[in-house]
């Protein structure tokens, strides 16, 4: 099969859920303000759990009928809707991650997370993909895609994913492996998270679900369909490091960021912002952070870069998709959104954060990076809608 | 143009382990089902030209990480119900390790080198034939191997499987068998029998009747794929060829 591009590939919707609310909007609103939708948990104090902070869905009461199933529903029912695409003319490349257990008293199977992929695929024209890399599972989904419609394998794709994970068992097994912010004494829980930050101690334990349409240039311009935003660019790699850490230079990061560029046609010039994986890990972030300063180069002082784990959490294999959204809406408008409880720049960090408030730049090509626990790493470029003449 | 360069089983873990001594003393910590699928991709590595540039594409189990890790979250919810508290409760770490869909596949990439482009595909009823078809679409290119590996086991945990595929863009011998095409129809909903996810056993007998085929046969090879070993949505048909 030919390598050559064959479709121009745009984003006609989105959908999300997030702790800051039940649509898309919300999400983007609420990571642009700074502010920080993690909570502390009433029932995981009442646990006696060593984290009680976390990302709950705003607007997802815990009683939902199918809540976990619902995560992906009402994100995928949203971005259909805004794209104007009935899911029968569509494929479904979508992760489901780490909720396979959110209820083991149930028999095991019915709520695998590979049983409901199938329950949201049936719907699907198809093709119809579940990704399974953890972290990096969202992203890796929307770029799969994005080759599957540019390759002419697909008319039209939903990427994303969701996961229901803020459960006593994730919440102590993640502190096991030493990667959640414990509880501190006096301790603001919406400050747990604190990307690329001197005092940053890891993450905060989220949920959340977010979708993409994706669907050729040409098509969408047939249909009158909005264009939100172009995807350009995607590639992967793997640490081949370890399974709990990053290597500290950061250069497998580097390597999927690269071969995203190559797979765009672009050099690393071509970047006008970063959405940043930064999840507040001691390890990870200054990686990270090395990656991008040798691939922006002379350039990385001024090409800004945020991180939304800060204001959402950490929900795993959903991150990336949630993250999407966020980038699209920079690629589309220029602003950048601010890094939550970003206040003193760690110096292993050094980047051009964008501290305290939205910074507006002109709109451009965006970078989206999600690296995986066990060392799977994917990253996507956005670009602003194509011009009339495109 | 995808070959069939290599394929391996692992099956028995004894002489998995009596054959594969240190990487079972590595992989300690995972269950049976990625102990296997490492031996198996391992033996499909080892024909490989170059595994530290293969593309990996790993299976994750489809009974649903693994039954040990749902036999310890059900300890743990029935604990909590009962007493209200988890405080006291330990986790496993490694049963947190097995949820990761992904340790295969992480874990070979650690034993080979291996920084190459990769899928993980999740444990999902014919995410095998997807895989297949991921493969297919992959342009020819400094990256012409790619090696696909599963392991799963039955519900009870009490057998296990894995399996190895090695694919190379070329040729190697006269006798090569090429993958052609995965073919679906949409099939009636409910006809025929509801899928059993387990990837590894799909992929199996796949690679059985095709090498039962090439053993007597040359031409076109249709494997129409059992609704057991199917997605529950399309008639799928694996077309290869054997020269």
């Amino acid at each position: 099969m030919s390598a050559a591009p064959a479709e121009r590939v745009v984003i006609t919707g989105c959908g999300a859920l997030s702790p800051f609310g039940t649509t898309a909007a919300h999400l983007v609103a609420g990571v642009a303000s700074g502010r920080s939708g993690i909570r502390r948990l009433p029932r995981a104090a009442e646990m006696g759990l060593p984290v009680t902070a976390a990302g709950e869905i705003a607007g997802l009461p815990l009683d939902t009928p199918e809540r976990d199933l619902e995560m992906s529903r009402r994100p995928i029912a949203e971005a259909l809707a805004q794209a104007g695409l009935a899911p029968a003319r569509a494929g479904l490349v979508w992760t489901t991650g780490l909720d396979t257990f959110r209820d083991a008293l149930e028999a095991p199977g019915a709520t695998s997370a590979g049983a409901r992929f199938a329950a949201l695929a049936q719907s699907f024209g198809g093709p119809r993909r579940m990704i399974a890399t953890a972290c990096s599972a969202a992203t890796q989904a929307i770029g799969e895609a994005f080759h599957l419609v540019r390759r002419g394998r697909a008319a039209a794709c939903v990427a994303g994913g969701a996961t229901a994970m803020v459960t006593p068992f994730y919440l102590i097994g993640f502190s096991w492996l030493q990667v959640l912010a414990a509880d501190q004494d006096a301790d603001d829980p919406a400050q747990a998270c604190r990307p690329f930050d001197r005092a940053r101690r890891g993450f905060a334990l989220a949920e959340g679900g977010a979708a993409l349409v994706l669907e050729p240039l040409a098509a969408a311009r047939a249909r009158g369909a909005t264009i939100l935003a172009e995807i350009v660019g995607f590639g992967t790699s793997q640490d081949a490091y370890d399974l709990n850490r990053p290597p500290p230079d950061g250069a497998a990061a580097e390597l999927c960021m690269r071969r995203a560029l190559d797979d765009a046609g672009l050099v690393a010039d071509a970047i006008g912002a970063v959405n940043a994986h930064a999840t507040g890990t001691r390890a990870g972030d200054p990686a990270e952070a090395a990656a991008l300063r040798r691939l922006l180069g002379a350039r990385w002082p001024r090409t800004p870069v945020s991180s939304a784990k800060g204001a959402l959490g950490h929900s795993i294999s959903a991150a990336g998709a949630l993250e999407a959204v966020v980038a699209i809406e920079t690629a589309r408008t220029g602003v950048v959104p601010p890094t939550a409880n970003l206040e003193q720049p760690d110096e292993d960090c050094a980047l051009d954060h964008v501290v305290g408030a939205a910074r507006t730049i002109a709109p451009g090509r965006v970078l989206s990076c999600s690296f995986g626990m066990g060392g799977q790493n994917a990253a996507l470029i956005f670009a602003p809608p194509p011009g009339a003449d495109a | 143009m995808s070959f069939v360069a290599f394929s391996a089983i692992a099956d028995d873990p004894a002489a998995a382990e009596a054959t594969h001594a240190e990487l079972w003393r590595q992989a300690r910590r995972f269950n049976l089902p990625v102990k296997l699928a490492l031996t198996a991709a391992h033996d499909a590595a080892a024909r490989a030209h170059a595994p530290a540039e293969a593309r990996l594409v790993a299976l994750a189990p489809c009974q649903a990480g693994s039954p040990e890790l749902w036999r310890a979250t059900h300890a743990f919810e029935t604990d909590l119900a009962r007493t209200g508290k988890a405080a006291r409760m330990r986790v496993n770490p490694t049963y947190t390790l097995h949820a990761m869909d992904n340790l295969a596949l992480s874990a070979l990439a650690i034993d080979l080198g291996n920084h190459a482009p990769c899928l993980g595909l999740g444990g999902a009823a014919g995410q095998v034939w997807t895989a297949l078809e991921w493969i297919l679409e992959r342009p020819s290119g400094p990256h012409d191997e790619t090696l696909l590996f599963a392991g799963d086991q039955t519900p009870t945990g009490t057998s296990a499987l894995g399996v190895a595929v090695l694919f190379r863009a070329s040729a190697a011998d006269a006798t090569a068998i090429r993958l052609v095409a995965v073919e679906r129809a949409p099939s009636p909903p409910a006809a025929g029998t509801p899928p059993r996810p387990d990837a590894a056993a799909g992929l199996r007998r796949w690679l059985d009747a095709l090498a039962t085929f090439a053993r007597n046969e040359r031409g076109p090879f249709a494997y129409a794929v059992p609704p057991a070993d199917g997605d529950g949505r399309d008639r799928i048909t694996v077309v290869a060829e054997v020269r």
